[in-house]
Order: C-alpha cells, then sequence, then structure tokens
C-alpha cells in the first residue's frame, strides 16, 4: 500500500511561487490498477516523482508499505554512456537483485538482439522504453508507476507488456498516467483526474473519463 | 499559514538495512565509474600510469638542467611525490564537481542518493590514483631513480590526509558546480592559482620564514611534508603538524556535507 495524504508541491519561478499539487490525497492498494488523467501541465509527472521518491513534496505525508518502481516514461531511468547489458547490471546492483538471471528475463523481453551490447545512446526511443520496462519488471517492483511509456513501443510491446502485466503478474499494482484515456480504459480498475494541482477521485474510469472531458472544454 | 511538516524525510528503515542499502549501491556506482574510466578492454587503465609517468619524467629531464638539487632529495622522486598528489587534488576536485551534473539521470532511482555519487567518485579517484602512486613508485625504483620509502606506513597516513582534504574541498566544489553556473568557468583558475599551496613542488623548509607560515596554513602543504617525511626519511626536515590538519579536514568535511545535503532540493526540484 501507498499512500499520500495532504501533498501539496510548490515550485519556485521568476514571477514567485507556482503551486503544482494541492492538498492532494491519493492511496494504491496491492494489485490495484490506477489511471491518473490530467492534460500537460496538470502536475502529472510531479505527482509521479513524488511517489516514486524522486521529488519531495512541500508539505504531507507518505505512507509506503510496497516497493515501487522509478516512474517509467520518457525519462527513462537507464544511462546512456553505458551500454544496455551495462545498465541491466548496475540497476540490478542498486536494487540489489541477481543481475544474471534479470539479465535472462530482460534479453527475451526488450528483443534488442545485438544491441543489448551497444551503448543505450544508440537506441531508438522505443529501445529505451523497452529496456527501461524489461529492467523493472524483473526487479519486481510491487507496483510499476508507468507515465505514458507504453505510447512509445509498438504494437507488439504493447501486447506483450499488457500480458506480463494483467496476466502473469496481476497481483501487481499499477500507477498509469497520461493525457490520453485510451490505455487507462483498458487496464485500470479507477481513475483519478488532475485538474490544475486538484485530484479528484472516480471509481469507475467512465465517470473519471467524462469529467476528464468536461475539464477540456 | 500553517504547514504540516511530516515530509517522508523519516523513513522508518533500521540503520542498519539503511546501511546495507547505501553500501549496494556505492559499490554498484563504483564499478560504473571503473568501467566508464577504463573502459573493457583495460587500455584506460594503462593511460592512469602513462601519464603521470611521462610527466615526471619530463619535468624530471628539464629540472636535471635548471636547478641545482635541493639538499638530498632526487629530483625524479621529488617530482614523483608532487606530482601524484597535484593528480590526486585535481582529480577528485574536478570530478566530484562535475560529478552531480553528469549523473543526475542516476538520481532516478529512490535509492540513489548525491552523496553516494560523490562517495563512489571520491573512493575511485583516490584509489586509482593510490594504485598509480604506488606502482610508479616501483617502477621508479626499479629503473634506479628512487630508493623505496623509508617509513611507507608514515607516507601513506600523510597521503590519506591529503585525500581527505581534496575530498571535503571536492565536495564544497560539488555544491558550487551545482548551485552557480558561472563557478565552472572560475573553477579552473581557482585550481591553477592553489598549486603552490598543495605543496608538490617545494619544502616548507626552503622557504623563508614568512612565507613557510603561509604556507603552513594550507593542510594540503602538511600533509604532503608528512608524506615526504615518510617517503625519504628524517633527513628531509618536514614541517607540519597532524592536529591541525585534521582539525581543519574535519570542519571542512562538515561544511561539505552541509552544503551537499543542499543541493539535494535544488537539483530536482527544478
Amino acid at each position: 500500500m501507498i499512500r499520500l495524504e495532504n501533498i501539496s508541491k510548490q515550485y519556485e519561478t521568476i514571477r514567485g511561487h507556482k503551486t503544482v499539487l494541492h492538498d492532494v490525497n491519493l492511496q494504491i492498494d496491492p494489485g490495484e490498477k490506477v489511471g491518473i488523467l490530467g492534460r500537460n501541465g496538470a502536475g502529472k509527472s510531479t505527482l509521479i516523482r513524488i511517489m516514486g521518491g524522486i521529488s519531495l513534496p512541500n508539505t504531507g505525508t507518505i505512507t509506503q508499505e510496497m516497493s515501487l518502481s522509478w516512474p517509467l516514461g520518457f525519462d527513462t531511468g537507464v544511462q546512456g554512456s553505458m551500454t544496455g547489458m551495462d545498465n541491466v547490471k548496475f540497476i540490478c546492483r542498486i536494487y540489489g537483485v541477481d543481475a544474471a538471471e534479470a539479465l535472462v528475463f530482460v534479453e527475451d523481453f526488450a528483443e534488442l538482439g545485438r544491441y543489448i551490447r551497444e551503448p543505450v545512446r544508440s537506441y531508438s526511443s522505443g529501445m529505451k522504453a523497452r529496456l527501461s520496462f524489461a529492467i523493472s519488471m524483473a526487479i519486481d517492483f510491487d507496483c510499476m508507476l508507468i507515465d505514458e511509456v507504453l505510447a512509445v513501443g509498438d504494437q507488439r510491446f504493447k501486447e506483450r507488456c499488457q500480458e506480463e502485466l494483467l496476466v502473469k503478474r496481476k497481483e501487481r499494482a499499477i500507477v498509469l498516467v497520461s493525457h490520453e484515456p485510451g490505455m487507462i480504459r483498458e487496464i485500470c480498475d479507477s481513475a483519478y483526474v488532475l485538474v490544475e494541482g486538484h485530484l479528484h477521485h472516480f471509481n469507475e474510469v467512465e465517470e473519471a473519463y467524462l469529467f476528464y472531458t468536461e475539464t477540456m472544454q | 499559514m500553517t504547514t504540516a511538516t511530516s515530509l517522508p524525510l523519516r523513513s522508518k528503515t533500521t540503520f542498519y538495512g539503511s546501511l546495507q542499502i547505501q553500501v549496494r549501491v556505492i559499490g554498484a556506482l563504483f564499478m560504473r565509474d571503473v568501467i566508464g574510466k577504463f573502459g573493457r578492454d583495460g587500455l584506460g587503465f594503462l593511460w592512469l600510469f602513462l601519464e603521470p609517468m611521462m610527466f615526471a619524467v619530463g619535468v624530471t629531464i628539464i629540472m636535471s638542467f635548471t636547478t641545482h638539487s635541493q639538499g638530498e632529495i632526487p629530483i625524479a622522486a621529488f617530482i614523483l611525490t608532487g606530482y601524484s598528489c597535484l593528480v590526486l587534488w585535481r582529480n577528485l576536485v574536478n570530478r566530484l564537481m562535475a560529478g552531480v551534473a553528469s549523473n543526475q539521470g542516476l538520481l532516478y532511482h529512490r535509492n540513489v542518493k548525491i552523496m553516494d555519487l560523490l562517495y563512489a567518485r571520491g573512493l575511485m579517484e583516490t584509489s586509482a590514483s593510490t594504485v598509480a602512486f604506488v606502482l610508479l613508485t616501483f617502477i621508479f625504483a626499479a629503473l634506479g631513480l628512487v630508493s623505496l620509502p623509508d617509513d611507507p606506513l608514515k607516507a601513506f597516513f600523510g597521503w590519506m590526509l591529503f585525500a581527505w582534504f581534496s575530498f571535503a574541498a571536492g565536495l564544497v566544489a560539488a555544491f558550487m558546480g551545482a548551485a552557480n553556473e558561472v563557478f565552472d568557468r572560475v573553477a579552473h583558475i581557482l585550481m591553477y592559482l592553489s598549486m603552490p599551496l598543495t605543496g608538490g613542488f617545494v619544502m616548507v623548509g626552503w622557504m623563508p620564514v614568512e612565507v613557510q607560515n603561509i604556507l603552513l596554513v594550507s593542510p594540503l602543504v602538511n600533509a604532503v611534508e608528512l608524506l615526504r617525511e615518510g617517503y625519504f626519511g628524517m633527513s628531509v626536515k618536514a614541517q607540519y603538524s597532524v592536529s591541525y590538519t585534521v582539525m581543519v579536514n574535519l570542519c571542512l568535511t562538515l561544511v561539505g556535507l552541509i552544503l551537499v545535503r543542499n543541493i539535494h532540493r535544488q537539483l530536482l526540484d527544478t
């Protein structure tokens, strides 16, 4: 379980404080698939970075009782200067996971072929996303934080991810953040909508979707 | 405005659990730095020795024409100790300063903290310079340019005091580099200006008394004097104070740690 209580976040800008998150409350239980919808600049990335322990909120409490992945998104958490293989080994060491075992899984899942021995900076964005996604699955977190990354992969990779996340590891929780409701409607049980830093909770994804389209007008 | 300040800084992980994570992370970062610096083929490793060796040999040749050897110290050995220290100082400060910005992506993993990046880099640079210094000593000794250290333990102690100060200064530099973009430009000038205060190329005893007093303010000079006494024996008449050096090192380390703590928020929250 991870619970965010009364989380607020401000950034310093040239024109003074800008509040990005207002008093946000959110709880994710094991196995839950939660979507967070929001337009560009609504504070989605900030929220997911706070959940991932990268940014600290200004006020509020976080109670964390399960392991969370790093936010999987365009910023992939892999290092361009290292080869794919070295990234696997490095990240496994950081999280205390056996690298040899993980490597077998990553080679199979990411389907990078001989590119696994090339520096990551030579990868396409799809390949990077596949690598980072595969590594995080090999580490086997209780909850995956996904920031629109699935949009980067092609259809085949999407299907393989869904198979892995929804069938083989269905006891894992997922937080999926997106500005686009397609994927969230497909896999999430409930959803939140983030509007200008305020988080609204909906038990049904369809309700969230309706509210979201209203706010778009 | 009331603010609940129950930030997630207070973690429930035990001290031992946290220590295990930190050791693991620093180990992983260290390995990564080793591969990054030396590559897989080990050719980079050779440069670690070739660079200081070429310099030492070159300077030895020039100096044997231009200067009269001061006292009992052979020039090659004097250059070896001085240059090794200078490399340690330069590399630690420069690499720590660059270490935060260039590794920012790694902070994407919640276990990786800025101090881990700096510890790993510091450990890596210190080990590399130490290995180079020791191996060069043996190589120079085999060539008959120097004799083996008189008191290796004392020399090593001086070396470690030197590395400690450099690391602490590197922490401050890491903060300055992250906090201020202009600092990068000024930093290499400061490094040049600091060269006389490293004590690499003179012995305090060769200087007039007024200059001696200035030089001995620098903990680096104290450490190098100690190193040279260990290396060449009592005949070099080194001047140093271990307690003074340790005190300054402790204070600078404290300042560095406090400053680095402040980088974390700045870097990640933009």
